[in-house]
């Protein structure tokens, strides 16, 4: 059985030179949790060795394709023990940062090239459980190539099983073109291929981070974490292959996106002193660390549904040691996954690299929409946009921790927009269904979407009253200064406009009076369109009858 | 005259590379060879490899004219450089000038005193530039763990097509720095520096109130890591200004190897609305000259150069001064129409 790697652009590449280290560095381990059982051992070295690497008398040479298009980073992946036969690195310059480079005009270069050699490199091994793809998603070779040689791939192998590992870039910015690319490329892979495991570099970022205390965290450090992951799921287990464990997760083929969560993380420097904590409190880290992204407030803490659960221990244990009644409930999952497909769990005696026990879990669950807004944290800024108003960002953001600023400004802005557009749809449908300009229905949309700071002055009201009064309709009551400032500003407007010199409304003005409109009114239940012109309560403004009467 | 002997000879140049990353122009902006025929080939370069990007970085010799048509011959080569140039990284002759009359002042220890005394200021300054082209082409000649390569820098660097001007901030600027390890203050410091105005090649603040910026790249030398630049990027956030779309714009490099003399160093660009000023500048010098028609003839006797081509060439350094403007003003959405301020109403 045996996995075949292709390692796309930069990022593919030491990440998968550092998977293949770490899969090197576990064989050859002598600490006393992996040799303690001889026979175990050699049959876990021979099946790892068989699974990543073509064992020839020379050494070892790893199951895997190179591929980039420059070549500065390959050429440092051939100092190791093992081989790396397959390099397809033409110096062709990079692809500069562009899927759609990539896709269309780098491919072509390499594409030929690389189904041959995946050819030669299937060919050699008697069994394939899978192929397995590193890449990032953010830069122009990882994500435009490959995804390309991906569907290539497809078309050519079209049972086999291909599982991608995709590395997507940090949120605060690494390219300016990573979010194009990233939506490209996972869109593209999204049909093409069986099953996702994605790392988020922020997400791994904080974990080495927490790790490398005593120093400031490198890329390689980054990489040496994910190859970590990937390894406790893809190395040997007991009876399963890595296909059959992935697969068990995405029993959905809509939902291919899956993620690792792993405990214990310990300081490599520190392993000897410290002691790895048993299964029981390694199990609830990783349950933790799979049910809270958010780790700010748990009240908006998203609800996580999962699809799927597999459970992977590295490490003695006796049979009854673990406890995974915690991933066993019924409402966390949804509702069509039976009971008996919740959580698998796997076991593999012998441990890993230096770690005595070592757990990690494959899930399949709906947190990698943690990006998108909750109900919880929507209601939230609904409230506190209440409170604040638009303009004062500073406090929204304390008030809704989950989020950044640029997030809140963002989805401000987009409501807004949306509001706009909705605004602007009415308008323009009920300006065109009736001849007349919907003065009225302008005003009364400015009274309902306008906003204003004033507390005073209850601007809105005055809107809408302006509204009804060009309607004709019976108007709400003003009230205390909003009456006053009404009542200012019409005198005034209609002072102002009698001043000039408008020959052809004189009829109009004339019959203008200052509205009193802080007397109180009584509405009636029905309105006669007659009766209006002769009541100063529903007219206040005495408009003249002609000007009022519908024009049909 | 020499155009099929350029073209040659810079295919000949061409079928020696078996990548092609790009072409690196550098010329001044004030003489007439460098403005005229620079841009000239640049435009030859467009035609005959529409695919490859130019870079060009140019000397404006804003403040210390020498020449009396300058203001014509800059005019000019920068109408070119808009139409025809994938980047433009521009470097200031004053600019330059102060930085070198900075490290003059500065006190030194007898070794590079003696260095910087065997140097001549214009090699001096020549020597800035050389600085910036090495750091910018470093993630192509060096291995590095994040590289970058020049043709990314269009990519990540350009939003539109003809704001395509650069501005550069280089940092240390000294010729070697005491060689001590360097620790996380230093570099911070580093950092730090490449915003400064003194450290810009050009006399434009890009940390102003009055910028926008549209692109960052950090490319990090030496010691440099993946968590410097991280704390790096949230503080630049805090500090500038962006656009609504560009403010996670950023890109960043990592080269492992330092220049040398140094342990580390930092090389800024960006593609900021300050840059505006700059244009400003080369436009009213031309105006100035131009409406007095000083010395167009001159020009008008060159066959095939007609009087229009001045006022295009206003017209089209105006549009980009304008597009510049655009997006200084552009605001967020849904501004509200009307926010009354207590009894401030006057109708």
């Amino acid at each position: 059985m045996s996995n075949i790697t292709l390692q796309f652009g930069q990022c593919g590449n030491q990440v998968g030179q550092a998977l293949y280290s770490c899969v090197y560095e576990d064989i050859k381990s002598k600490n006393e949790c992996c040799v303690s059982n001889k026979r175990l051992n050699n049959e876990y070295i021979k099946e790892s060795q068989n699974m990543w690497f073509h064992v020839k008398q020379s050494g070892l040479e790893a199951r895997s394709l190179l591929i980039d298009t420059e070549q500065k980073v390959i050429h440092q992946a051939n100092n190791k023990p093992y081989k790396f036969k397959n390099v397809i690195a033409g110096s062709y310059g990079g692809s500069a940062n562009n899927w759609a480079f990539g896709y269309t005009s780098r491919c072509l270069l390499v594409a030929s090239d690389i189904m041959e050699r995946l050819r030669h490199e299937i060919e050699k091994c008697d069994f394939i459980t899978c192929l397995l793809n590193i890449l990032s998603s953010s830069g122009g070779t990882g994500s435009g190539v490959g995804s390309r040689i991906i569907e290539l791939m497809r078309e050519e192998y079209p049972s086999k099983f291909i599982t991608n590992i995709i590395v997507l870039p940090f949120q605060k910015g690494d390219i300016v073109t990573q979010n194009y690319n990233t939506l490209l490329t996972l869109s593209k892979l999204y049909d093409v291929t069986d099953n996702t495991i994605l790392f988020e570099n922020d997400k791994i970022y904080d974990i080495t981070r927490k790790l490398t205390s005593d120093r400031e965290v490198r890329l390689s450090d980054l990489n040496q974490l994910i190859a970590q992951q990937l390894a406790s799921i893809a190395q040997p287990l007991n009876d399963v292959t890595f296909s059959q464990v992935v697969s068990r997760v995405t029993t959905h083929p809509s939902y291919n996106f899956i993620q690792i969560r792993s405990a214990p993380h310990l300081n490599v420097a520190h392993l000897n002193y410290e002691l790895i904590p048993n299964w029981s409190i390694l199990t609830n880290q990783v349950f933790k660390s799979s049910k809270t992204d958010v780790l700010v407030n748990p009240r908006l803490c998203k609800k996580i549904r999962y699809i799927g659960n597999v459970v992977v221990t590295r490490g003695y244990m006796t049979s009854n040691e673990i406890d995974l009644k915690r991933f066993k409930e019924k409402s966390m999952y949804v509702s069509w996954v039976p009971e008996t497909e919740r959580v698998l769990h796997y076991g593999q005696q012998r441990g890993i690299l230096n770690y005595q026990r070592f757990i990690s879990l494959l899930t399949n669950n709906n947190s990698i929409l943690s990006g998108s807004w909750t109900d919880i944290e929507k209601q939230l800024l609904l409230e506190t946009l209440q409170k604040y108003g638009v303009n004062n960002i500073q406090k929204i953001a304390e008030a809704v921790p989950s989020k950044s600023i640029f997030d809140i400004r963002s989805i401000i802005s987009k409501y807004q927009c949306m509001a706009q557009r909705a605004m602007a749809e009415t308008c323009s449908s009920t300006a065109s269904s009736s001849s007349e300009a919907p003065v009225d229905i302008v005003l009364k949309y400015i009274a309902l979407f306008d906003y204003r700071t004033d507390k005073q002055i209850n601007l809105e009201d005055c809107y809408m009253v302006l509204s009804d009064l060009t309607k004709g309709d019976p108007s709400k009551q003003l009230e205390g200064k909003t009456a006053q400032f009404f009542h200012e500003c019409f005198t005034k407007l209609a002072r102002s406009v009698k001043e000039d010199d408008h020959s052809k409304k004189e009829v109009f003005l004339d019959s203008l009076e200052p509205a009193n409109l802080s007397t109180t009114r009584t509405y009636r239940a029905k309105v006669d369109r007659n009766g209006i012109l002769s009541d100063t309560n529903l007219n206040p403004c005495k408009v003249p009858a002609n000007l009022l009467m519908d024009k049909k | 005259m020499f155009e099929t002997t350029i073209l040659t000879s810079i295919k000949k140049a061409v079928e020696k590379c078996d990548s092609l990353h790009g072409f690196l122009l550098m010329f001044s902006t004030g003489g007439g060879t460098g403005s005229g025929l620079g841009t000239y080939i640049l435009k030859l370069l467009e035609d005959n490899y529409p695919n490859i990007d130019r870079f060009v970085i140019c000397v404006y010799p804003t403040g210390t004219e020498d020449v009396i048509t300058c203001p014509y011959n800059m005019a000019l080569a920068t109408k070119e450089l808009i139409k025809h140039a994938s980047c433009v990284v521009p470097v200031e002759n004053r600019a330059l000038l102060d930085i070198v009359n900075r490290q003059a002042n500065n006190k030194h220890s007898v070794d590079t005193m003696n260095f910087i005394a065997k140097c001549k200021p214009f090699q001096d300054m020549n020597s800035i530039i050389v600085n910036l082209l090495l750091n910018l082409t470093s993630g192509s000649r060096f291995s590095g763990s994040l590289n970058v390569d020049l043709n990314e820098i269009s990519t990540n660097m350009v939003p539109f097509p003809n704001l395509q001007f650069l501005a550069a901030g280089l940092s240390p600027l000294t010729v070697s720095s005491d060689l001590v390890k360097s620790n996380k203050q230093i570099r911070e410091e580093i950092f730090l520096q490449t915003l400064q105005k003194n450290n810009q090649l050009l006399k434009i603040n890009v940390t102003g109130p009055k910028s926008i910026i549209l692109g960052t790249t950090l490319i990090g030398r030496g010691d440099f890591n993946i968590s410097d630049m991280r704390t790096y990027i949230q503080r630049l956030q805090k500090k500038t200004c962006f656009t609504s779309w560009s403010a996670r714009a950023m890109k960043i490099g990592l080269c492992d190897v330092p220049p040398i003399g140094h342990h580390a160093a930092m090389l800024s660009l960006f593609n900021t609305t300050s840059m505006s000023t700059l244009l400003k500048t080369v436009n009213s010098q031309l105006m100035r000259l131009y409406n007095r028609k000083a010395h167009t003839h001159h020009y008008l006797q060159v066959p095939g150069f007609e009087d229009y081509f001045f006022e295009e060439c206003s017209e089209i350094i105006t549009s980009s001064i304008q597009s510049y403007r655009d997006i200084e003003e552009l605001k967020p959405f849904g501004i509200p129409r009307l926010t009354p301020v207590g009894s401030d109403i006057s109708l």
